[in-house]
């Protein structure tokens, strides 16, 4: 499973609007079918179930075609829409371009958004996309069209990690907040001064569900380069020269704190935090995401 | 500081491998680009820094080992071992191109130049043209407290004279014989057409002389003389009839012989008081009175090995009585003609022409003496104190990589 969708991660797909559609879709409707239905049904487009009329029950839901066959009431039972606005925000800061085993978290993060915005076009939300970094904030306004998915892969695929994250007031149009909303952030959270840790802050409000994918790498975390090294930071381009076998036990007790801090802040302000490795496969990300929510709307 | 084979110091391009290795291993091999350096600690740039030190270490320690197998093949030796060496050199010898390279070299090796006169003045002098005596000068040499003489000289005879002083081992003595020399010692007109040239011709190994009678000069820059005459009063008691044909066969033989004329007259002891003669030859026991200036040879039985000896300034005597055995015997003639004949002044000429240079077999008894040893006499090589050097930075230099590699 894991294997089939690896292959399909070529900068070659990658970088291709239909490739990434290709990739979304396989991942989504290949490994996830049935894994993500609505679980309350209702009024909505997709049918659902019959169930025998009960007093008291709308009328407007009777099924009359239904009645003229069987001569029984019948309400038509369709599955809920959400209608929920989906914010996509990707971190697309240069360091964003750390990669490990040919996949780098820029990529995956594009391919995580992909697959999550095709399960919101198909569960009918509005969903839109921002890529931000100091030099280019892109927008793509959340919208209900057809276009939008296209629009959207457009942009994700034109999008570069490049420059630090933006720290003037370029962003203040990102908390422009009004109704329910889902905001999925993909990140490393590797900031200068702690300011991707207050634009997640100034994102969450009382209403709206923020969801924060911690992209890091298996290396990354557990500092298992054997030998001197030169290090260079993406970012800044210091080099900095390390054995890591003398630093590894440091830097890994360095790392699980900042991830433990990441994590325990966010819980604090009610942030959905999900730690994401780059080994992971994509496909079970979301699934465990998902079951994941539905246990927690249950 | 100088070196036994220049030419072994292109081994120094050796020098480029512990460099090479260094800039090599100094490349920042592999990059790792991370996303941010900020859980990399500073603890680790530090021990970082130490490896740094220590392979700057490291390369400084194998680039003088580098250098110190190359001196050593190369035979590095010093001349500022404080040892007083000199080089003397006797005026004239600098024309001599052999001399001249000799001088240069071991100048260069640190001699100190001196003139080989008396005092030793310092440095490249051409002062004084008087006549040296080197064996006076060998033992002041000996006196000065040196470790190592070279001298160059023409080693003229002339120049030795006296008491012969050992040389002892310290001094290199390099004989750079003269160019021949043809010379004139006297020219003397004996007739209107007759002139007799006496040539002289001189180089290391002889001296020799001949006579040519010409019938003009050969060249102007002698001067021709007139015959000289010598006047004698011979003074004979009949006892003496014998002595008297004698002496007067010698004299008649110097008169053949040498370019001379000799006035001889014969008179009887009793008119001898108002003689005005050079000389006057006394062949009577009666005593004699005349004037102070007149040489005066005369008889005196006297049982002596010398025919003639010299009793006062201007009198001799002659100790035997003459016969044609005596005379013969004796050398009477040449005896005769040596006090007749002042040759002084020719004397002096000769020898200031004279080329003839000492042989070595005379001037060093019981030393080798060659040039090579110049170069075995230069200071001891420092192979010693390069060698222990060496090992004690190769130790050095093991145990600082032992110990990075750690």
């Amino acid at each position: 499973m894991d294997g089939r969708i690896r292959e399909l991660l070529k900068p070659s797909l990658l970088n291709s609007i239909n490739g990434l559609e290709l990739i979304a879709r396989v991942i989504v409707e290949g490994f996830m079918s049935g894994s993500n239905k609505s679980q309350s049904v209702g009024a909505g487009q997709e049918f659902s179930q019959y169930r025998s009329y009960q007093p008291g029950d709308d009328l407007r839901q009777l099924d009359w075609k239904m009645f003229a066959r069987s001569e029984r009431y019948y309400i038509k039972e369709a599955e809920i829409e959400t209608n929920i606005t989906v914010k996509f925000m990707l971190d697309a800061s240069r360091s964003m371009a750390y990669e490990e085993e040919g996949i780098s978290k820029f990529q995956y993060a594009k391919v995580l958004m992909a697959a999550l915005a095709f399960l919101a076009r198909k569960q009918g939300d509005t969903f839109g996309l921002f890529v931000v970094n100091d030099q280019l904030i892109q927008s793509i306004l959340p919208r209900f069209e057809q276009q939008q998915f296209i629009r959207f892969l457009t942009a994700l695929v034109s999008a570069k990690s490049e420059g630090a994250w933006e720290k003037s007031k370029g962003i203040e149009h990102l908390f422009d907040h009004h109704g329910k909303e889902m905001i999925i952030f993909i990140t490393d959270l590797y900031d200068d001064g702690n300011d991707i840790q207050q634009f997640i802050s100034r994102l969450k409000t009382k209403r709206n569900e923020v969801i924060v994918f911690h992209l890091m790498g298996n290396h990354e975390t557990q500092f298992d380069f054997d030998g001197s090294f030169t290090f260079e930071d993406l970012e800044t381009g210091v080099r900095r020269k390390a054995d890591s076998r003398v630093q590894q036990a440091d830097y890994r007790e360095r790392m699980q704190t900042w991830l433990i801090h990441s994590r325990s802040w966010m819980l604090e302000k009610q942030i959905n935090y999900q730690l994401v490795q780059l080994s992971e496969p994509v496909e079970e990300v979301l699934r465990n995401f998902l079951t994941v929510r539905k246990r927690l709307v249950r | 500081m100088q070196f036994a084979q220049p030419i072994m110091l292109w081994a120094l391009a050796g020098l480029s491998i512990p460099i090479a290795i260094h800039l090599l291993s100094r490349k920042e091999g592999k990059v790792i680009y991370l996303g941010s350096l900020r859980h990399l600690q500073e603890t680790s740039t530090q021990q970082f820094r130490g490896v740094k030190l220590n392979e700057i270490l490291l390369l400084i320690l194998r680039s003088l080992l580098v250098i110190l197998f190359v001196f050593l093949i190369s035979g590095l030796t010093s001349n500022n071992s404080g040892s007083k060496r000199w080089l003397l050199v006797e005026n004239g010898l600098e024309e001599n191109p052999t001399a001249k390279n000799l001088i240069d070299s071991l100048t260069s090796q640190g001699f100190e130049r001196h003139s080989l006169e008396e005092g030793f003045p310092k440095g490249n002098t051409l002062t004084s043209k008087i006549r040296i005596n080197n064996w006076h000068l060998i033992e002041s040499l000996q006196q000065q407290g040196l470790d190592q003489v070279v001298v160059l000289s023409h080693s003229r005879v002339e120049d030795f004279k006296g008491m012969r002083s050992a040389m002892t081992k310290n001094i290199q003595w390099l004989t750079f014989p003269t160019s021949p020399n043809n010379f004139v010692v006297e020219a003397i007109e004996q007739s209107p057409d007759r002139i007799s040239v006496r040539n002289g011709h001189s180089e290391a190994d002889y001296t020799s002389f001949e006579t040519v009678i010409t019938a003009t000069s050969l060249s102007d820059s002698i001067s021709i003389r007139k015959m000289p005459t010598i006047s004698i009063a011979l003074v004979g008691d009949s006892d003496f009839e014998n002595d008297k044909q004698m002496m007067k066969a010698a004299l008649l033989a110097i008169s053949k012989t040498l370019p001379v004329n000799i006035d001889l007259r014969e008179t009887n002891p009793e008119s001898v008081s108002n003689l005005s003669n050079d000389w006057l030859f006394w062949l009577s026991t009666k005593s004699i009175s005349v004037h102070d200036s007149i040489k005066v040879i005369s008889y005196k039985s006297n049982p002596s090995d010398q025919i003639v000896t010299r009793v006062s300034e201007n009198h001799w005597t002659l100790n035997k009585r003459l016969t044609i055995e005596t005379s013969r015997q004796e050398n009477l003639t040449l005896k005769l003609a040596t006090l007749l004949i002042d040759e002084k002044e020719k004397w002096k000429q000769i020898a200031s022409q004279d080329r003839r240079s000492l042989p070595d077999s005379i001037l060093f008894s019981g030393m080798t003496s060659s040039s090579t040893q110049v170069e075995a006499g230069m200071s001891p090589p420092l192979n010693k104190y390069l060698l222990i050097l060496f090992l004690v930075l190769l130790v050095a230099e093991r145990f600082i990589s032992y110990q990075r590699n750690q």
